[in-house]
């Protein structure tokens, strides 16, 4: 692979990488939406603390270094309660918005 | 870089013939040099690399391996897979053994960390550690190494397996137990395994824990990648036996220099310099 070859790849990984993020942040809002209403159980924060985790760990690596802090700074809070298993109280829960707000323009910026 | 599709070959590696092989020796005719007939016939149907180099008469045993590597690219032999107690991987995650490291190599993982040359650094999230395997031996010119990506995020997968390819690496991907198991079956032995934390239905510890208990694994060198950052959690991954411990997000020259210090290269593919730390400057 050429020199040529692999920055067309890097940048097709990358362009893709854009792409669908927006789409899995909106995910995570409705998985959040679901489990604060009841809908879905609390163990589904385990799952979308690793959906924080994986953009934190990814973001900066294809360009997105605010989507990376971002999702670091959801990953934390959710990471309380997916070990406890424990609900977010009704404080902690005001912050959850603020926090996908960060990470949806994050995200949307490119 | 050769066209030939070479590997490390090791010596306790198992050999079988091919049908091809084994109608090369049963044929009235060889195209074969001496050397490369002499390890056909000495492996008999089937011969580890080192039992097939001590039974050798006029080979040197330094070119055994290489005659292997030649074999199996012509097709003659293969590698033998599933062989019970060195490269089962049917129980691979269902073996019980210890689920965490023990309290004496986290003791010493503190101190690697603390007291040796290897350098620890923490910048908020970025930790970059990396230790030659004094396991392997260094691989002869032109093979190409096998390293195997165990990432569950389809875009670092695919960028993984670009940036090492683009290195000269033969590289394979996996994302979940299943497809671990696989890889590892499928053979032959990968070089080092990029090994992420996080994954749907294990994580990197666990399977770090379980290579170094598989007769067949336990040598391999490890690089944990991951955005698992805190103290404990490297010192988890040295303990547990990792060689190297990278944390996400990564740049792609700390990863690609992190992946020639483990295996004894330099970033030019020559023999590293073990006297210089990497991560010092």
């Amino acid at each position: 692979m050429s020199k040529e070859e692999l920055n067309r790849t890097l940048a097709k990984l990358r362009a893709d990488y854009v792409d669908q993020l927006p789409g899995t942040v909106g995910e995570m809002e409705v998985l959040w939406q679901g489990v604060v209403a009841g809908e879905l159980p609390s163990s589904k924060l385990v799952d979308l603390a690793r959906m924080a985790h994986s953009i934190a760990g990814s973001g900066t690596t294809f360009g997105l270094p605010d989507a990376s802090r971002a999702a670091r700074e959801l990953e934390t809070f959710l990471d309380k309660f997916g070990e406890s298993g424990r609900m977010p109280g009704p404080a902690e829960q005001a912050t959850v918005p603020a926090l996908f707000a960060a990470l949806r323009q994050a995200a949307a910026r490119h | 870089m050769s066209d030939k599709h070479h590997r490390v070959i090791l010596d306790d590696d198992v050999f079988a013939l091919t049908a091809k092989g084994a109608e090369e020796l049963r044929g009235s005719a060889t195209s074969l040099v001496p050397s490369a007939l002499e390890v056909l016939i000495l492996i008999d149907g089937k011969s580890t690399v080192g039992e097939t180099a001590s039974r050798a008469r006029t080979i040197e045993k330094e070119t055994v391996a290489k005659i292997f590597d030649n074999l199996l690219y012509d097709g003659l032999i293969d590698f033998v897979r599933d062989q019970a107690g060195s490269l089962d991987f049917v129980d691979f995650f269902q073996t019980k053994g210890p689920v965490k490291p023990s309290v004496a190599a986290m003791a010493k993982a503190k101190k690697d960390t603390a007291a040796t040359t290897l350098l620890l650094q923490q910048q908020g999230y970025v930790v970059r550690i990396a230790r030659r395997s004094g396991a392997r031996k260094k691989p002869e010119e032109n093979r190409i190494l096998s390293v195997l990506v165990v990432e569950d995020d389809p875009h670092l997968a695919g960028m993984l397996k670009a940036v090492l390819a683009n290195e000269g690496f033969g590289v394979r991907t996996a994302k979940d137990r299943d497809e671990i198991v696989a890889a590892f079956r499928q053979g032959p032995r990968p070089d080092l395994v990029l090994l992420d934390v996080m994954l749907p239905d294990t994580d990197g510890f666990e399977v770090l824990l379980k290579m170094r208990q598989h007769p067949g694994l336990k040598d391999v060198p490890v690089v944990m990648l991951t955005a698992k950052a805190t103290r404990d959690a490297v010192l988890k991954g040295l303990a547990s036996g990792a060689n190297g411990y990278i944390t996400k997000p990564f740049e792609i020259e700390v990863l690609v220099t992190a992946v020639n210090v483990v295996l004894g290269l330099s970033e030019k593919g020559h023999a590293a310099d073990t006297s210089q730390d990497p991560w010092s400057a």
